[in-house]
C-alpha cells in the first residue's frame, strides 16, 4: 500500500535553507558591511540563531496547517475535531450484530371444524430486550425493534409450523420470527440539574460507548438527539394504528410506523471528545416552548430571523427552517436519567447457537383473561438462538478510518441533488416505514399527462407483498417515503411518486442432452439456474431480457448438449394471481432482445416454481 | 629553497569592506565591524573558545569547550589535558591555523589559568595570539 505523505510545507524552509537566504540576502544588500561567513565566526552565530528561529516558526506554521486538513492531520483530537465538522461521528466501538431466531409456541384451537393457532396466547417482545450469551460470559446482545408475534408483514414475516400433533391434529404451533441484534449493554445514570444553565454541558465516562439510547426527565419528558443544538426539527416515528391515524391502518401491515416531523424543545448533542468520553450539551432556551408537530408553511418558516428581508437569502434546512435561535431548553431543576449503550469488540463475535438467554422481564402478552396454565407453559416456550456467528465486532474506528468516513460523508452531504441521489434515498427508508423493492427515477416525458411542470421527477416505486412478489406500494408507504425524501430534498425539486408497472412473465426452454447425462437431474439444473437468473433482486425496473445471455447460461450448464429455443411469454389476469398489464412480448423483441414498456416496468416471474418449464428434446 | 607564495585575502585592500563583527558585543553599537582578515580571524577563534559543544544548532561538535574546565582541579593533568584538547580542536576546525605556541599558565593562589595562543595563518603572513583568562 502507498504511503501517504503528510508532511506539509507551507514555506517548504528549513534551517539550511533560512541560513543560506539570510547569506544570500547579506551578500546581495550588506557587501560592505558583513563577508565573514564561516562557522566560527560571530556574525554567523546571530544568522544562525535567526534561521533556527525560523525553522521553528516554519515548522509550527506546517504543523498548524496540516493538522487542519483533515487528509493531514495526525493529532487524534484534531482529527476527532475535523471529523464532527464534517458532520462525521467517530464511532469507538465497533459491534458485532447477529441476526437472532426468536420462537414461541401457540396452542391449537379449532374454528368451524379446522384447527388453527390460537393467536390470543401471542406475546410481545420489547425493544432493547436483551439475550445473553451462555458460551461466552460478558456478551450479551439486545434488539432494537420490539417483536409482535401477531404480525406478520413482507418485511416482517411470521413463519408458523406445526410444533407437536397428537394423532393427526395439531396440538402446538410454533411461530418465528427474526430480529437483527447487536452486542451491547444498557448503562445508565442520573445527572441533577438545578439552575439553568447556558449550553451546560456533561460528560460521560465509559470504555466502549455505542450511543445515548435516551435521556428521560424526573417528569418523564423525552430528551432528543439531534446532529446540532440548531436543529430543532426531529422525524418522529409513531405507530401506524387507528388512534394515531385513522386514514392508514388498512396498511399497516406493510408500514407499521408512521413518519411525522416534529420542532422539540428537548434536545440534546453529543460528541467523542476521546475514545473513553462522551460529551452531552443541551441548549439555553427557555422551558416555556413546547413540542410540537410542524408543518412547514410560509408563516413559519424563518420565523426566527431577525428581518424579514433575510428571508431571502438565508439558507434553510427541512430540520432547521425556523430559526427561533433557542438552540433547545436547557434542564433545570430536574434529574435526567440517561441510558447509553456500551458494548462491541472482538470478543463480542460471540459464536452460533450461543446466544440462547433470553431476558423474558418485560415480555408480555398481547390479550390479558388467559388460561393461566397454558399461558405458563407457553411463556416458559420462549426461546431464542442465533444461527450464524455473530460478527463485525472490532475496536472502534481508527484514525485513518474516521478520515476517509468523514471524507465520503462530505461528497455526500447528505442532500439529493442528482436523480440517483433520490433513488439511493428512496431505497435507504428503514423498512419499518414500509419496504421500496425497487425505484427508478426519471423526468416526465413530453408527452406525460401530469399536472406538475417539467422539472417535476417521477419516482417509480414498487414494494413486496407478503410472498415477496412485487406490489403497487400502499398510500401510506408513499406518504412516508415523500416525508422521508423531504429532509434531504433541494427545496426546488419536486418529485412525483408513482407506482412502477409489472409485466409478468414466464419461461419455457428446449434443451437436447449429452447422452452420458440424465436428463432430469440437467433438467432441473436449467430451471434452477433460470430461478437464479430471475430472481427479484437482480432485476431492475427498465431492465431488458437479454435472451443471448439465457441461452449462453443453460449452455454452460453442465451436461447440456445445446439450448434449442428460449420462449419467453406474458403471464397476465389478477383472476390467475399475475399483474393486470398485459404485454406484446413478441412486439416488444428485437434482435433477441426482451425491451421493457416506454412506462417504466419491470419483468417479474411471479410463481418460478410453475412458470419456468423446460423440455429435454432429442436430437 | 622551497618558495611557497603568501596569499593576501583580497578584502583586507578595501578599507570600507567590513569582514567580521568584533568580539564582545559591547561598544558604541551592537556590533563593531573588524576590516582585517586578522581581526576577524581572532574573533572567530575566542568565539570558537567561548561556545560549548551543542551550542550550535545542527552543529553539535563546534566549541572549545573550555568552560567545562572551570570547576576542574588545577593538576598538571588536566592542564595537560586542556592543551591537547584545543590543539586538536584548532587543528580540526581552523585547518589553516598553525599553532606556533601555546602556553597554559595557572596561579594556584587566585585558582586562575591563563592561555596563552601564538598562532600564524597558514600561506599568509597574518601571525597572531590570544590569551584568554580564566578566573
Amino acid at each position: 500500500m502507498a504511503t501517504v505523505n503528510r508532511d506539509i510545507k507551507y514555506l517548504n524552509r528549513d534551517f539550511s535553507d533560512f541560513r543560506n537566504r539570510l547569506i544570500e540576502f547579506t551578500k546581495t544588500y550588506f557587501p560592505n558591511t558583513y563577508n565573514d561567513f564561516s562557522p566560527s565566526s560571530p556574525g554567523m552565530l546571530f544568522m544562525e540563531q535567526s534561521s533556527y528561529v525560523g525553522d521553528v516558526l516554519s515548522f509550527y506554521l506546517d504543523n498548524q496547517i496540516q493538522e487542519n486538513f483533515i487528509q493531514y492531520a495526525r493529532q487524534t483530537n484534531n482529527i476527532f475535531e475535523l471529523a464532527y465538522m464534517f458532520g462525521y461521528k467517530p464511532k469507538t466501538t465497533g459491534v458485532a450484530q447477529v441476526n437472532i431466531d426468536f420462537y414461541q409456541q401457540l396452542p391449537a384451537k379449532t374454528i368451524s371444524g379446522s384447527v388453527v393457532p390460537d393467536f390470543d396466547y401471542v406475546v410481545t417482545i420489547p425493544e432493547n430486550t436483551t439475550i445473553t450469551s451462555t458460551t461466552q460470559e460478558n456478551n450479551s446482545f439486545l434488539i432494537q425493534d420490539k417483536i409482535d408475534f401477531s404480525i406478520s408483514s413482507s418485511y416482517d414475516p411470521t413463519e408458523i409450523s406445526v410444533y407437536q400433533i397428537s394423532g393427526n391434529t395439531p396440538q402446538y404451533y410454533l411461530l418465528k420470527k427474526t430480529r437483527k441484534a447487536i452486542s451491547s449493554e444498557i448503562q445508565s445514570t442520573n445527572i441533577s440539574f438545578t439552575d439553568p444553565q447556558q449550553f451546560a454541558t456533561i460528560n460521560i465516562n465509559s470504555e466502549n460507548i455505542i450511543k445515548i439510547l435516551d435521556i428521560i426527565d424526573s417528569d418523564g419528558n423525552k430528551w432528543y438527539e439531534v446532529d446540532h443544538l440548531g436543529q430543532e426539527m426531529v422525524y418522529n416515528k409513531i405507530s401506524n394504528i387507528n388512534v394515531n391515524d385513522p386514514n392508514n391502518i388498512q396498511d399497516s401491515g406493510e408500514a407499521p410506523y408512521l413518519l411525522k416531523l416534529n420542532k422539540i424543545q428537548r434536545r440534546f448533542s453529543t460528541r467523542f471528545t476521546s475514545l473513553t468520553n462522551l460529551q452531552i450539551q443541551f441548549g439555553a432556551g427557555t422551558v416555556l416552548d413546547n413540542d410540537e408537530e410542524i408543518i412547514p408553511n410560509p408563516n413559519n418558516i424563518g420565523i426566527g430571523l431577525p428581518f424579514e428581508q433575510d428571508k431571502l437569502t438565508s439558507a434553510y434546512s427541512p430540520t432547521n427552517f425556523l430559526y427561533t435561535d433557542t438552540y433547545g431548553i436547557s434542564p433545570s431543576n430536574t434529574i435526567l436519567t440517561i441510558r447509553y449503550l456500551t458494548g462491541g469488540g472482538v470478543k463480542s463475535n460471540v459464536v452460533a447457537n450461543s446466544l440462547t438467554t433470553l431476558s423474558t422481564s418485560n415480555i408480555t402478552f398481547n390479550n390479558i383473561n388467559l388460561n393461566p396454565t397454558i399461558s405458563n407453559y407457553i411463556f416458559s416456550s420462549l426461546a431464542a438462538n442465533n444461527l450464524q456467528a455473530a460478527d463485525g465486532g472490532s475496536g472502534g474506528d481508527t484514525l485513518e478510518e474516521i478520515r476517509q468516513n468523514s471524507l465520503a460523508l462530505l461528497a455526500s452531504q447528505q442532500r439529493s441533488v442528482t436523480a440517483e441521489d433520490y433513488l439511493v434515498r428512496a431505497l435507504s427508508m428503514p423498512s419499518e416505514y414500509g419496504s421500496i423493492s425497487k425505484a427508478y427515477i426519471e423526468k416526465p416525458k413530453l408527452t406525460d399527462e401530469q399536472v406538475s411542470t417539467i422539472e417535476t421527477l417521477n419516482l417509480f416505486c414498487l414494494g413486496l407483498n407478503s410472498q415477496g412478489q412485487f406490489t403497487q406500494p400502499s398510500q401510506t408507504l408513499k406518504k412516508n417515503l415523500r416525508t422521508y425524501l423531504t429532509q434531504n430534498r433541494i427545496i426546488g425539486d419536486s418529485i412525483e411518486i408513482r407506482d412502477g408497472f409489472v409485466i409478468n412473465i414466464a419461461a419455457n426452454f428446449e434443451i437436447i442432452v449429452l447422452p452420458e447425462f440424465n436428463n432430469n437431474e440437467v433438467l432441473l439444473n436449467c430451471i434452477e439456474e433460470l430461478k437464479s437468473y430471475f430472481d427479484r433482486d437482480k432485476w431492475q425496473i427498465n431492465q431488458p431480457i437479454l435472451l443471448r445471455d439465457i441461452f449462453i447460461l443453460l449452455d454452460k450448464i453442465e451436461g447440456v448438449q445445446t439450448v434449442k429455443t428460449v420462449t419467453i411469454s406474458n403471464k397476465a389476469g389478477t383472476t390467475s394471481g399475475y399483474s393486470q398489464y398485459s404485454y406484446d412480448i413478441e412486439g416488444a423483441t428485437q434482435n433477441q432482445v426482451i425491451y421493457p414498456s416506454l412506462d417504466p416496468s419491470i419483468f417479474e416471474i411471479k410463481f418460478p416454481n410453475q412458470d419456468i418449464k423446460g423440455k429435454v428434446v432429442p436430437l | 629553497m622551497a618558495f611557497e607564495p603568501q596569499q593576501i585575502y583580497p578584502i583586507d585592500f578595501n578599507t570600507s569592506a567590513a569582514v567580521g563583527v568584533d568580539i564582545p558585543f559591547n561598544g558604541n553599537a551592537v556590533f563593531k565591524p573588524n576590516y582585517q582578515t586578522k581581526d576577524a580571524i581572532k574573533n572567530n577563534l575566542i568565539n570558537f573558545f567561548l561556545t560549548n559543544p551543542g551550542d550550535r544548532f545542527l552543529n553539535p561538535t563546534f566549541g572549545g569547550g573550555i568552560r567545562d574546565f572551570i570547576f576542574t582541579q588545577i593538576t598538571n593533568d588536566n592542564l595537560n589535558f586542556l592543551e591537547q584538547d584545543i590543539s586538536t580542536k584548532i587543528s580540526t576546525f581552523f585547518p589553516n591555523i598553525k599553532v606556533d605556541s601555546l602556553n597554559i599558565l595557572r596561579n594556584k593562589d587566585t585558582n586562575q589559568i591563563k592561555v596563552e595562543l601564538s598562532y600564524h595563518v597558514l600561506r599568509t603572513n597574518i601571525t597572531d595570539e590570544i590569551e584568554i583568562e580564566f578566573n
